[in-house]
């Protein structure tokens, strides 16, 4: 199961982080679009969350049914100490990439 | 309004909850229908309606990728752990796919043969609604069960029955001969047709006019082939073709060669009113010409029975006077077109039919096939369920469900049934050129038609899995965990009992299968060496095709017999393997309603001679008496029993046909064979009748063969001049006719050999088994002074029990088996008994050697090195 989380998973994990309480579909649908400026498909969000889910990486609890969606409730995810780990995991190997790394936009053009 | 945008929107969603569930995904579907009213606060119920659309659209690609996902993470691992379990036991493997692959071909080539010959004649668009009219009943006495009638009888009825809505007529035409410039055939394909042929029929016409090609007298509908043979590439239509060195007829259509699985096969079609015209007589009542084929196209919803109930007011009314005259009655009978190849058996079928018997033997055999490699699966499975057991209990005690070792299980027998398809799939394509030889039939490839393999293979792979798996699945999951690993389950009684029952099923099919063959070919070879009542080795038969042979005959004898080598040669209306023709007889003392049928033919006074035939009592014709022609008979003892004349010379017998003229037997000849050789030979009449000759049978002395026939070559161009010479020889011919029993035979050996080598793949997984969990027995025996022999004695104790059991088992079987089929046959081989002791002994040795790899090697194998470990 230890496959590397990819890099939507990643930016799914932090924003579930970052929500808290709040983090249902819609709301990081729209953070994760805000973000990255693209315009995903829901389920484009929806099927990764789930697989985070399965993979023990999140949790998923069921909230009020609220009219405006059709009575349904709000889906919230929380992330689960396996998930705080594989974010850590995640943002160790980022560092390690870019330790002492230092460029600026226009540094093919400085090699000039 | 509203409602309309709404139902729009609503359809996104619906359209997404029939493909995905609602209820597991609501996250998404609630999601969806925020963010929707959302936007149609924002931008309108229009633009909010378009946006989710484009949702529904993408998500769905999601969705299919993400059930792609899954079922590939689940597969990886269920391939993994099924690929270590392979790979760990690479003998048992390799047994199983190659049992079960040797199987499945197999099922899958008769699979494609059954479907053939059960499929016969429905490629007809109107199949449902085509019917062969036929007739039985009693005529004079004579049983009669025809497949043909009389050519006035349908298209009469059809004027009175208005549920017939078109009718056919075929005709088959004898062997003519058909120029085109300097190119001449004979031709044995052709039928006299109705100009409706391709109404009724869908025989394809590729060129010509279908309603009108038949209609008009002296026109010729060719197959594609054929036309190719006179005409090359040039356009066959508007050609004139010269029949029977007299009649110019006209090309005007080419046919698509009917299809294989058709009971109809010919290669050119005659107008039917060809023959209506120059034979008036035939049509002129219901009776005397019986040579034609008449199928009735029947309208839409007519009930058959309810038809078939029509015609007995038809018939009183058509032959109700004549009937009563010489005692009988007729009945017709409606044969669906597809119900001939399979189910119909009567006098004068228009090709040979198969039967139903043989296509469902040859299924359950293959069926047997394939449960023999199923058994080797469950066997191998059964014999190491110890090992499996420990596994099975391990996985329990750290949490695996039933249900999870079941799907695990089942899942390890499915993949290797769809490797085994894969396998099997080639070999069966390897494997078709034999097999149509086999069955000779030009099968189709089973990969012709996808259609129907695909789900067909796959159904049967699935099958093959799930059956071969089930025993591992539901026996082996159920073991509690605590019991196997206490150790208490080591291969009790009852496990090696199942095992035995397998193996003991396995190799009595395969006894049965060996009996057979033997008991098929000694019945072939019986036939073979039969007495036929005449001689009929070193016979060329010349076929006397057209009237100016037929007027040549007496001048080709006599230049025949000068030949040297040649030392007889007679004149007959039908050589020995022709037939005769068959008519009521009345023989003196007999009342005419009670005379008997009889086979009639003419010969010269030289054809008893030339062909062996003893004349018994009485005298031969000869020239010596000339008043013979017209006044003199001869009967076969067959015939004098029947009647019963003790002294049948100087009796008189009177042929019913229009002459009626009374002749004396003159003399009885021995009974010999003139028709089919598997029945009783009939009473036959032999006149005397040089000028109705068709065949001359040259006896050539012994010696060298081909200087011969080319010197017949010879005589025949110098006599006939252009037309050619048509012969062959007598024993080639005669052994055609044993054509299905040599092609059961082969069925059955190549069966035969399947089922042993299935049954012994399983005997050497068992073998490499057994020696290898008795490994420290057999070192402990060996350090006690047992010698090798004695321990490979041991070891194949159990087989040779099997087998044993095998054989008792079978034995009764086959016997009555054997019996059933020999039942057909009026002169049969007994029961061959050494066959039921060589079949034993064959699977006994067979299995001695297959297994006595692994035994020879336990047994010398150094006993210090297995019980080292203890």
């Amino acid at each position: 199961m230890a496959s590397e989380l990819t890099r939507l998973e990643e930016q799914i994990l932090l924003t579930v982080w970052r929500l808290r309480d709040e983090a249902y579909g819609i709301a990081i649908y729209d953070h994760i679009n805000n973000i990255t400026g693209k315009n995903l498909a829901i389920g484009g969000i929806y099927y990764p969350l789930e697989r985070l889910v399965k993979q023990g990486y999140l949790r998923a609890e069921q909230g009020e049914p609220t009219p405006v969606r059709g009575g349904r409730g709000k889906r919230y995810y929380r992330l689960t100490e396996l998930g705080v780990e594989e974010m850590l995991k995640a943002r160790k190997i980022q560092e390690a990439f870019w330790e002492g790394v230092n460029i600026s936009r226009f540094a093919g053009e400085e090699s000039k | 309004m509203k409602s309309k945008r709404r139902s729009s929107r609503k359809w996104g969603l619906r359209l997404l909850g029939a493909l995905i569930s609602e209820r597991r995904n609501y996250g998404l579907f609630g999601d969806m229908e925020e963010l929707y009213e959302r936007r149609v606060a924002s931008a309108g119920r229009f633009r909010a309606s378009l946006w989710l659309w484009g949702q529904v659209a993408r998500t769905l690609v999601h969705a299919v990728f993400n059930s792609l996902y899954w079922s590939g993470v689940l597969l990886k691992s269920s391939l993994k752990i099924t690929y270590r379990n392979f790979k760990r036991q690479k003998l048992y493997t390799v047994i199983n796919l190659a049992g079960l692959a040797v199987g499945m071909a197999a099922f899958i080539l008769v699979m494609t043969y059954v479907r053939h010959e059960t499929g016969y004649d429905s490629f007809h668009e109107n199949a449902g609604r085509i019917y062969r009219l036929t007739m039985n009943g009693t005529l004079s006495r004579l049983d009669f069960n025809l497949a043909t009638s009389n050519g006035a009888i349908a298209p009469d009825l059809m004027k009175e029955l208005p549920e017939i809505e078109r009718v056919v007529r075929l005709r088959p035409r004898t062997r003519t001969p058909v120029e085109y410039g300097d190119k001449l055939f004979y031709e044995q394909g052709i039928l006299w047709a109705d100009a409706t042929v391709f109404d009724v029929f869908s025989f394809r016409l590729l060129q010509g006019e279908p309603r009108s090609a038949l209609e008009a007298p002296q026109t010729a509908v060719l197959t594609r082939e054929t036309a190719r043979r006179y005409f090359g590439h040039e356009n066959p239509v508007g050609k004139v073709l010269r029949i029977n060195h007299a009649l110019d007829y006209t090309v005007t259509g080419i046919v698509e060669e009917p299809p294989t699985d058709s009971h109809l096969q010919f290669d050119m079609l005659f107008s039917y009113v060809t023959f209506q015209n120059a034979n008036p007589q035939n049509f002129a009542r219901w009776l005397g010409d019986f040579d034609n084929y008449s199928y009735l196209l029947l309208r839409p919803g007519t009930d058959p029975k309810a038809l078939e109930e029509k015609f007995p007011p038809q018939i009183e009314r058509r032959m109700g006077p004549v009937l009563k005259a010489v005692g009988g009655d007729v009945r017709f009978v409606l044969q669906p077109v597809t119900a001939i190849h399979l189910h119909s058996r009567l006098n004068g079928e228009i090709s040979r039919n198969s039967d139903v018997r043989t296509v469902s033997v040859t299924s359950l055999v293959a069926l047997f096939i394939l449960a023999l490699a199923c058994v080797n699966f469950m066997n191998l499975v059964a014999a190491r369920s110890t090992q499996r057991a420990r596994e099975v209990g391990i996985r329990k005690v750290h949490g695996a469900v039933t249900s999870r070792l079941v799907t695990q299980f089942l899942g390890e027998s499915l993949i290797q049934s769809f490797c085994a398809l894969v396998l099997g799939l080639g070999l069966a394509q390897l494997g078709l050129p034999i097999f149509r030889s086999i069955v000779r039939i030009d099968l189709p490839s089973p990969f012709a038609e996808a259609s129907w393999l695909l789900p067909g293979a796959v159904g049967l792979a699935l099958l093959v899995g799930l059956a071969a798996g089930s025993y591992p699945a539901f026996v082996l999951s159920s073991f509690r965990a605590a019991d196997v690993l206490k150790g208490g389950l080591r291969g009790g009684p009852s496990k090696s009992r199942f095992r035995g029952a397998l193996v003991v099923f396995q190799f009595a099919v395969s006894v049965l299968l060996i009996i057979m063959t033997g008991v098929i070919f000694g019945q072939v070879r019986f036939m073979r060496n039969m007495d036929l009542g005449f001689d009929r080795e070193r016979v060329v038969v010349v076929r006397l095709g057209s009237p100016e042979a037929r007027r040549s005959a007496e001048a080709l004898k006599q230049e025949f017999r000068r030949l040297p080598g040649v030392v007889s040669v007679g004149a007959s209306s039908h050589a020995p393997d022709w037939g005769a023709r068959h008519n009521v007889c009345q023989p003196e003392g007999f009342e005419l309603d009670e005379s008997p049928g009889m086979g009639i033919i003419s010969i010269d006074h030289d054809y008893l001679e030339a062909m062996g035939i003893d004349v018994l009592r009485g005298r031969g014709f000869a020239k010596d008496f000339p008043g013979d022609a017209g006044t003199s008979v001869l009967i076969n003892e067959t015939a004098a029993r029947s009647f019963g004349w003790d002294d049948p010379v100087g009796k008189r017998i009177r042929e019913l046909d229009d002459q009626g003229i009374t002749k004396t037997v003159v003399g009885v000849v021995r009974d010999f064979h003139f028709m089919d050789i598997r029945r009783l030979i009939e009473p036959l009449m032999i006149d005397y009748g040089p000028a109705d000759v068709q065949a001359l049978v040259v006896r050539l002395g012994p010696g060298e063969i081909s200087g011969r026939t080319r010197g017949l070559e010879q005589v025949w161009k110098t006599v006939m001049g252009g037309i050619p010479l048509d012969d062959y020889f007598l024993e080639g011919a005669l052994d055609a006719e044993f054509r299905p029993e040599v092609n059961l035979a082969a069925q059955f050996t190549t069966f035969s050999f399947l089922a042993v080598f299935i049954a012994c793949l399983g005997l050497v997984g068992m073998a490499a088994f057994t020696t290898e969990q008795r490994t420290k027995e057999i070192g402990i025996r060996k350090v006690l002074g047992a010698s090798s022999a004695k321990l490979v004695f041991i070891l194949n104790r159990d087989m040779g029990k099997f087998i044993l059991i095998a054989n008792v088992i079978a034995w009764p079987l086959a016997y009555l088996a054997a019996g059933r089929w020999l039942r057909d046959f009026a002169y049969r081989t007994s029961i061959p008994l050494w066959v039921f002791g060589a079949a034993a002994g064959l699977v006994l040795i067979v299995g001695i050697l297959t297994t006595s790899y692994h035994s020879v090697r336990a047994a010398s194998a150094d006993p210090v090195r297995s019980l080292r470990y203890e």
